[in-house]
């Protein structure tokens, strides 16, 4: 498990315990990039951080870009902690959160800590952290069919061109995102409590990686729903964006129906692509359900998740504590917290031959049923 | 200083409720016709023992303070004054558990929250929490994005019972204030020019 890829290998890694995602991505070359983050609840550090470490990468020389697709707790835990240890990385986010109105919500929310974790305190760490920096690390902000990083050939280990864009938000998506950041604003004289997430979650960064013939689209939690002016269906209508197919798709949304278009396989991806997803537990809410196993299934044989989506008991507490709970009447589950790591690397040089191995809880998406 | 430094520091010698009477008699001629442990706090007694210095001695003696005393000093002697009040709070909580939580959604009867271990961090949980649960005066406070802490332990009272609680408290954050809002504003402009942000 523990050896670094070669120098013309290219690796994803989809690390996904119960709740949370994060992406890792080898160019090549030794060149990273780390996509989203989530901690290890018992280290409390980046799962990433700790893989790359295990591997050998020397974190601050050689993780070049770090992207935030939105700023929801599962995509961002830890993220400030990767850009204070990753030193020489760029930091990139939504064009949609490119405000005045964002940055007036995180300096109100994210300093006054109301709550022990939240994404707005994340945030606010990393501009804490980017700002620390003599010169300061300028920001990049992603929209929709912009290219974030091109490698020409002659400098890739691979020989190859390389390619990073961003498929989203589109620029309907920022100004409904700018405006709704303006209303998540506290306003005088109103009660402090915990910043709430915006749904539908329109502002997420879609991203279509290439390397030669090889197409990667990771599909953050971009919604869909019917709008042609934002979420999948403005991506697949694009006229600017790169025409080139994915053979390797990470599902967006945790699979979830609300993120779901037909098109997107269809004009987008391969046929039978390796398809990967993270789940997700929230309120009354796990991703996926049976529904989008059986549908995600239907269009591939390849799909994998990262953990089992499901709730588990409580950790045992005292028996005083115990017997006070149940008499209460509350009743408290825990998130699946094993984690689990999808591994695809394969040779752009030499063909589509991928490798791909699960760690920990990561299994074929198909034989999830079989624990639920 | 907490409920349980304060609890460990009463020393026989200094109460001068029940049994303790005589050793507390040693140190001045104490009489007290009612015996008020049983009715207030130990240390709700304790706090209301007043030394006074003696050259002021007769002056206490002679004011209205004394009719509500009811221990006579000796002259001379070091004395010291009860004065009978009423208050009634749970003596001492002992903790066995705290999470912090966050309201994610409120249902017909009860809410969902995600739940922080305060006393063993470990992987969050979520809690379907019955309404009933909560305080009347909390309940308005019952929202998405409400915090709040929740506390499982032991509540000693006053008449010596031990009794195992639950406590649910929502945090009565203060109000956002003009000044915050500004400030947050002037932080977020200077952001946005290190960092080239608009
Ligand atoms: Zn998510």
């Amino acid at each position: 498990m523990y050896s670094a890829p070669s120098l013309d290998e290219v690796e994803i890694s989809i690390f996904g315990p119960g709740y949370g995602e994060s992406i890792l991505c080898h160019l090549g070359n030794n060149c990273w990039i780390i996509i989203d983050s989530c901690i290890d609840p018992d280290s409390k550090q980046p799962y990433t951080l700790t893989y790359l470490k295990n591997i050998g990468v020397n974190t601050e020389r050689s993780v070049r870009h770090i992207i935030a697709t939105h700023w929801h707790d599962d995509h961002i835990r830890g993220l400030g902690f990767i850009v204070e240890e990753c030193k020489s990385a760029d930091f990139i986010c939504s064009e949609a959160l490119k405000s005045n109105e964002f940055l007036t919500l995180v300096s109100a929310c994210g300093k006054r800590s109301m709550m022990t974790s939240s994404g707005v305190a994340e945030f606010y760490k990393i501009l804490q952290t980017l700002i620390g920096y003599k010169p300061q690390r300028i920001p990049s902000f992603a929209i929709e069919d912009r290219c974030l990083k091109r490698i020409l050939p002659e400098n890739s280990a691979l020989g190859l061109p390389c390619e990073i864009h961003s498929l989203s938000p589109s620029d309907y998506s920022v100004l409904l995102t700018k405006i709704e950041i303006a209303n998540l604003i506290p306003k005088e004289k109103t009660t402090k409590r915990r910043v709430l997430e915006i749904s539908p979650n329109h502002l997420s960064v879609v991203l279509l990686i290439i390397i030669g013939d090889l197409c990667i689209l990771l599909g953050s939690d971009l919604e869909e729903i019917g709008n042609a002016q934002t979420g999948w269906t403005k991506i697949v209508n694009s006229q600017s964006r790169p025409i080139k197919k994915a053979s390797l798709f990470k599902i967006p949304h945790h699979g979830s129906k609300n993120a779901d278009l037909q098109d997107v396989w269809t004009e987008m991806l391969n046929s039978k692509p390796i398809a990967v997803l993270t789940p997700f537990a929230k309120g009354n809410v796990y991703l996926p359900t049976k529904n989008d196993v059986t549908r995600i299934c239907s269009r591939t044989e390849n799909a994998y998740v990262t953990a089992i989506p499901r709730w588990r008991k409580s950790r045992t507490r005292p028996s005083t504590v115990e017997k006070t709970i149940r008499e209460s009447g509350i009743k408290i589950k825990q998130y699946n917290q094993t984690l689990g790591q999808i591994r695809i690397r394969t040779k752009p040089t030499e063909g589509n031959n991928f490798t791909l191995d699960l760690f920990g809880e990561a299994l074929k998406l198909k034989d999830v049923s079989q624990f639920t | 200083m907490s409920l349980t430094s304060l609890k460990k520091s009463v020393t026989p010698e200094e109460t001068i409720a029940g049994n303790q009477l005589s050793s507390a008699k040693k140190r001045s001629r104490l009489i007290i016709d009612r015996d008020f442990s049983k009715e207030l706090p130990r240390e709700t007694v304790r706090s209301y023992l007043t030394k006074i210095p003696l050259e002021s001695e007769e002056k206490y003696v002679n004011s209205d303070i004394t009719k509500e005393t009811h221990i006579v000093p000796e002259k001379g002697i070091e004395f010291i004054t009860i004065i009978e009040t009423k208050p009634y709070k749970p003596d001492y909580f002992l903790s066995l558990q705290k999470w912090e939580g966050n309201v994610i959604e409120v249902m017909k009867d009860y809410f969902l929250a995600k739940l922080v271990d305060l006393t063993a961090p470990g992987a969050d949980e979520q809690a379907e929490i019955p309404l009933e649960e909560v305080s009347i005066e909390d309940l308005d406070l019952v929202v998405p994005g409400a915090i709040f802490y929740w506390n499982i332990g032991y509540e000693d009272e006053s008449n010596g019972q031990r009794k195992r609680t639950s406590i649910i408290r929502f945090r009565r954050l203060p109000a956002w204030s003009q000044s915050e809002i500004k400030e947050a504003k002037k932080e977020a402009e200077e952001i946005g020019k290190s960092l080239k942000w608009e």
